[in-house]
C-alpha cells in the first residue's frame, strides 16, 4: 500500500531546538547550509530569543503523521515593502531521498504567499548541489542568476545559483482552490505569529491541502 | 584623473551632492543627508574593516566625483563598488574613467578577487558603464526593489580579477593612495 506523506507546519519552538542543534552539526547537513560547527545548545536558545521578537522571519518545523520532525525551514528577511522573502529549509538527514523535501517546501511557499501574502521567494544555492536545484526548478522556482565565486569550499571557488519564484510562477497544481479558500475564510489578516499551526495533506507530489489549521497566541499542544 | 582615499575635507561637497535628486535617484540614499551625519559615517570607516571610499580629482585636485568599494569580505576577497561623479559633470566620462581607477586599486592593490555591482533595472546609462568596464550580466533579478511605487528588476553584475585587463591608459601618478594607506587596509582585511 502506498504511505501517505503528510507535512504539518507548526512555529519552531524551545522543545525543537536539542533536535535543530543536532542537525546543524551533522555532516550531512552542514555543508549545504552555511553553517559552522559546533553549533550548542546555549547559542540556539539565545536565537530563538532573538527571533522570537524578529518581524522580518518566521522559524517553521514540519512534522509528518507520526509527529516525526522531517526538516526545519522558513523565511528570512522579509521585506514588506517589496512583498519577497529568502527561504531555507533542511531536512531530518535519516530522511534524506524521501520527499519530505520538496512537500515541506512547498508547505512554506504556500504559507509564504497565502499567509505572509509575499509576492516573491527567493533562495541562493550552491551550483554544485544539484538535487536540492531539481526539487526547486520543479516546483516552478526560476533561475535568476548565476553568481560566480561567491563560495568558498574547502579553498576552492564555487558559484552561487539566485533562485526567485513569484506568486505566478508556483505551479498550477500546487494552487489548489481549497488552499486559497481556507485561508480567505478562516484566517485573520496575515500576520507572523499568529497562525500557530495548520496541516497540509499530500495528494500526490504535486497536490495537498490543509486539514486542520489552529489560530492563537499559544503553540498548540 | 586622480584617485586618492576620501577625506575630512571632502565632506561637504559629497553632502551636497548626496542631497541633488540627480544623485539620489540613482544610489538608494534617502535624502535629507546631513553635516553631522556624515562626519559621524567618516569617523566610523575610519575604523572599518570592510569598506574603501575614494575621492576622483582632476589635475587642479577639484572633486569630480565619489566611489568606494563596500561590504568587502576578506576571506571570498569579493566586494561591491559604488561610484557617483559631480552633478554638474554628467555626460563626460567621468563616470567609466573613475571606475578604472578603482577596479585597479581592487584588483592590482587590495587584491580582490571579484567586484558586484547591482544596478537597477530601469538604469540602463549605469548598466552601459558596467558592460564597457567590462563586467558580465550574472543575473536579473526580478522585483527587487520598490521605485516610485513600482516593483523593478535589479541587474547583477559581477567582474573576476583574473578576465580583468587594466586599460593602457592608467598610469601610476593618477593613484594617490600611499603604500601605507594601502597596508593598513590590508591589517584591518586580514585582522
Amino acid at each position: 500500500m502506498k504511505k501517505e506523506r503528510i507535512a504539518k507546519l507548526r512555529l519552531f519552538s524551545e522543545a525543537d531546538v536539542p533536535v535543530r542543534v543536532g542537525w546543524m552539526n551533522d555532516e550531512r547537513v552542514y555543508p549545504f547550509m552555511g553553517f559552522i560547527p559546533p553549533i550548542s545548545i546555549d547559542n540556539t536558545n539565545a536565537w530563538l530569543k532573538r527571533v522570537n521578537n524578529d518581524s522580518s522571519r518566521v522559524d517553521l518545523t514540519i512534522v509528518n503523521a507520526t509527529d516525526e520532525i522531517v526538516a526545519f525551514g522558513g523565511i528570512t528577511a522579509i521585506n514588506n515593502q517589496v512583498g519577497k522573502g529568502e527561504f531555507y529549509i533542511f531536512v531530518n538527514p535519516d530522511m534524506h531521498h524521501q520527499g519530505y523535501g520538496k512537500l515541506s517546501t512547498i508547505a512554506i511557499c504556500q504559507y509564504a504567499f497565502m499567509v505572509l501574502n509575499l509576492h516573491k521567494i527567493y533562495l541562493i544555492a550552491n551550483e554544485s548541489n544539484i538535487p536540492a536545484r531539481n526539487m526547486y526548478e520543479s516546483i516552478g522556482f526560476i533561475q535568476e542568476g548565476r553568481m560566480r565565486d561567491e563560495k568558498l569550499v574547502k579553498g576552492v571557488y564555487e558559484n552561487r545559483i539566485y533562485y526567485g519564484l513569484l506568486k505566478t510562477d508556483f505551479k498550477e497544481g500546487l494552487r489548489l482552490p481549497i488552499f486559497t479558500t481556507l485561508i480567505d475564510n478562516i484566517l485573520p489578516p496575515p500576520t507572523p505569529h499568529v497562525i500557530k499551526q495548520y496541516v497540509i495533506r499530500g495528494v500526490n507530489s504535486l497536490q495537498f491541502q490543509i486539514l486542520t489549521a489552529h489560530i492563537g497566541k499559544e503553540v498548540a499542544a | 584623473m586622480i584617485i586618492r582615499l576620501f577625506q575630512f575635507g571632502d565632506i561637504e561637497t559629497r553632502v551636497r551632492w548626496m542631497n541633488l535628486p540627480q544623485i539620489y535617484a540613482n544610489m538608494g540614499f534617502t535624502p535629507p543627508i546631513t553635516i553631522e551625519n556624515t562626519i559621524a559615517w567618516y569617523s566610523k570607516n575610519l575604523t572599518s574593516d570592510n569598506r574603501i571610499d575614494v575621492t576622483y580629482c582632476d589635475d587642479n585636485g577639484d572633486i569630480l566625483g565619489f566611489g568606494g568599494v563596500t561590504q568587502i569580505d576578506w576571506d571570498l576577497g569579493r566586494g561591491e563598488t559604488y561610484t557617483f561623479i559631480s552633478p554638474d559633470k554628467h555626460h563626460l566620462g567621468l563616470g567609466t574613467k573613475g571606475n578604472q581607477l578603482l577596479i585597479y586599486i581592487s584588483f592590482r592593490l587590495l587584491c580582490l578577487n571579484k567586484l558586484s555591482s547591482h544596478v537597477d533595472g530601469p538604469n540602463i546609462a549605469s548598466r552601459r558603464v558596467r558592460e564597457k568596464l567590462g563586467f558580465k550580466l550574472e543575473g536579473v533579478i526580478r522585483d527587487e526593489k520598490r521605485l516610485n511605487g513600482e516593483l523593478i528588476d535589479r541587474y547583477y553584475y559581477g567582474l573576476l580579477n583574473r578576465e580583468y585587463k587594466p586599460p593602457k591608459d592608467i598610469t601610476d601618478t593618477q593613484i594617490r593612495i600611499t603604500n601605507v594607506e594601502i597596508s593598513k587596509l590590508l591589517k584591518r582585511g586580514a585582522h
